[in-house]
């Protein structure tokens, strides 16, 4: 039992961080350097491949034993695609600010790699309560490295944050101190290559300290086993002469 | 053909079929309840566009429409509307121009001068996937406080929309004309 929940919360944490699909993975970047430009793009977006990933996945494992084996992939492609399809009317509709700045990024969700990755990698071979799981924490995670972007972009490139005009349903507010300090770059394609790359580097920095870290904690370790080891050696023969 | 196979080609068969129909009826389903939302979205951004463009207009009465009427025949021109203050005060027109390419779609409303001048240009629509950088680039160019000169940055669309806009209001203003001299 305490197996299967430490299971359970393993799959939910795994997309969160240590499998991030944006910032781990690098997948899915396209729209990530797309809609990062504000940060309610960047929420809007979130929650739209959530309701996507969950869907599918969910859909997905419930179907898995039904799909013959040679057609897997077109049949992934018709669920994940009448997904977005359905999302996409829905916020035209209900959100028509939200869709207008989207634009083609919510169509572009049937490619996104992670929502197929995880659909062939996890939801195929997993409970529905697993892969439901893994959605949630596959698309917080995305979520998450979106939401990093978008704040570094905005803050830098608009000197603050607005919120409220394009997810109405948030009440408006715009707080730009630093809006005589903006960098534009940051707003525009390139800074978002930028702001990936950095973000990366940070990533790999962290990593590899902690990695050169575990190295040199190991060969203590070890320099630690040799010298007790040789000390006892030395010892022995001191005890069996006295 | 083995029968096992038959069997096989079958399920496969079957199985993307129902698949099909199923997505198809559920996408059907939600298109049935949205489409009138949809509908009205699009009206509402279009008359807010509209009252951009000419925000001391009073009314914009429907000058042409390609729905009901095709006289002129215009490639990308859909709609155009008579931005007018009170009864008789003429600002110009404002059309509604929409094109598709390739890359995507693009729905533009113009507001156009009665001295052939761009007074300013809305976005209602661009499923491109540059779209930010286009919608922009109008936004800045045309947003009714530069003087407005066409260079090779403009979209070619909207050079046609352009001349096609100025042989509509050659035509209104010959209908003012006989109407005021009848």
């Amino acid at each position: 039992m305490a197996n299967n929940k430490h299971e359970h919360l393993k799959n939910l944490t795994r997309g969160i961080f240590i499998e991030n699909p944006l910032f781990v993975m690098i997948l899915g970047t396209c729209p990530a350097l797309a809609v990062t430009k504000s940060l309610e793009a960047a929420l809007g977006m979130s929650i739209l491949f959530m309701i996507t990933l969950i869907g599918s996945n969910v859909v997905i494992s419930l179907l898995k034993k039904l799909i013959p084996e040679a057609i897997k992939i077109p049949c992934y492609i018709v669920i994940i695609a009448s997904f977005v399809t359905v999302i996409k009317m829905l916020c035209e509709a209900f959100l028509p600010e939200l869709y207008s700045t989207l634009g083609v990024f919510i169509s572009l969700i049937v490619v996104n790699c992670i929502v197929l990755g995880r659909a062939e990698a996890f939801a195929n071979q997993n409970t529905v309560f697993d892969s439901f799981l893994d959605a949630i924490g596959m698309s917080l995670g995305y979520g998450l490295a979106l939401v990093i972007m978008a704040l570094i972009r905005e803050i830098l490139g608009t000197g603050g944050i607005t919120m409220g005009n394009i997810l109405t349903f948030i009440p408006y507010f715009s707080f730009v101190p630093l809006a005589s300090y903006k960098l534009q770059f940051f707003q525009m394609p390139a800074g978002a290559f930028l702001v990936l790359g950095l973000i990366l580097c940070v990533i790999a920095f962290y990593q590899n300290r902690k990695h050169e870290h575990q190295v040199v904690k190991e060969r203590l370790i070890k320099q630690e086993q040799a010298l007790l080891a040789a000390q006892n050696e030395n010892k022995a023969p001191n005890v069996e002469v006295k | 053909m083995k029968k096992e196979n038959l069997k096989l080609y079958l399920k496969t068969t079957f199985t993307l079929c129902i698949m099909a129909g199923v997505s198809a009826g559920v996408v059907g389903l939600v298109n049935y309840f949205t489409a009138p939302t949809i509908a009205t979205n699009s009206i509402l951004r279009e008359q807010n566009a509209c009252k951009d463009i000419y925000s001391s207009a009073t009314s914009f009465n429907e000058e042409y429409n390609t729905e009901t009427e095709n006289k002129y025949d215009f490639k990308y021109v859909e709609k155009a509307w008579r931005a007018l203050n009170g009864e008789s005060d003429f600002y110009g027109l404002v059309f509604r121009c929409s094109g598709k390419n390739i890359y995507g779609g693009i729905s533009l409303i113009i507001g156009y001068n009665k001295d052939y001048s761009v007074e300013k240009v809305e976005v209602v629509e661009n499923t491109e996937s540059f779209a930010t950088t286009v919608n922009h680039y109008i936004k800045t160019t045309y947003n009714g406080e530069t003087s407005v000169k066409f260079d090779d940055k403009v979209q070619l669309m909207l050079h046609v929309v352009l001349l096609m806009a100025q042989n509509l209001l050659d035509q209104c203003y010959s209908r003012q004309e006989v109407e005021q001299k009848k």
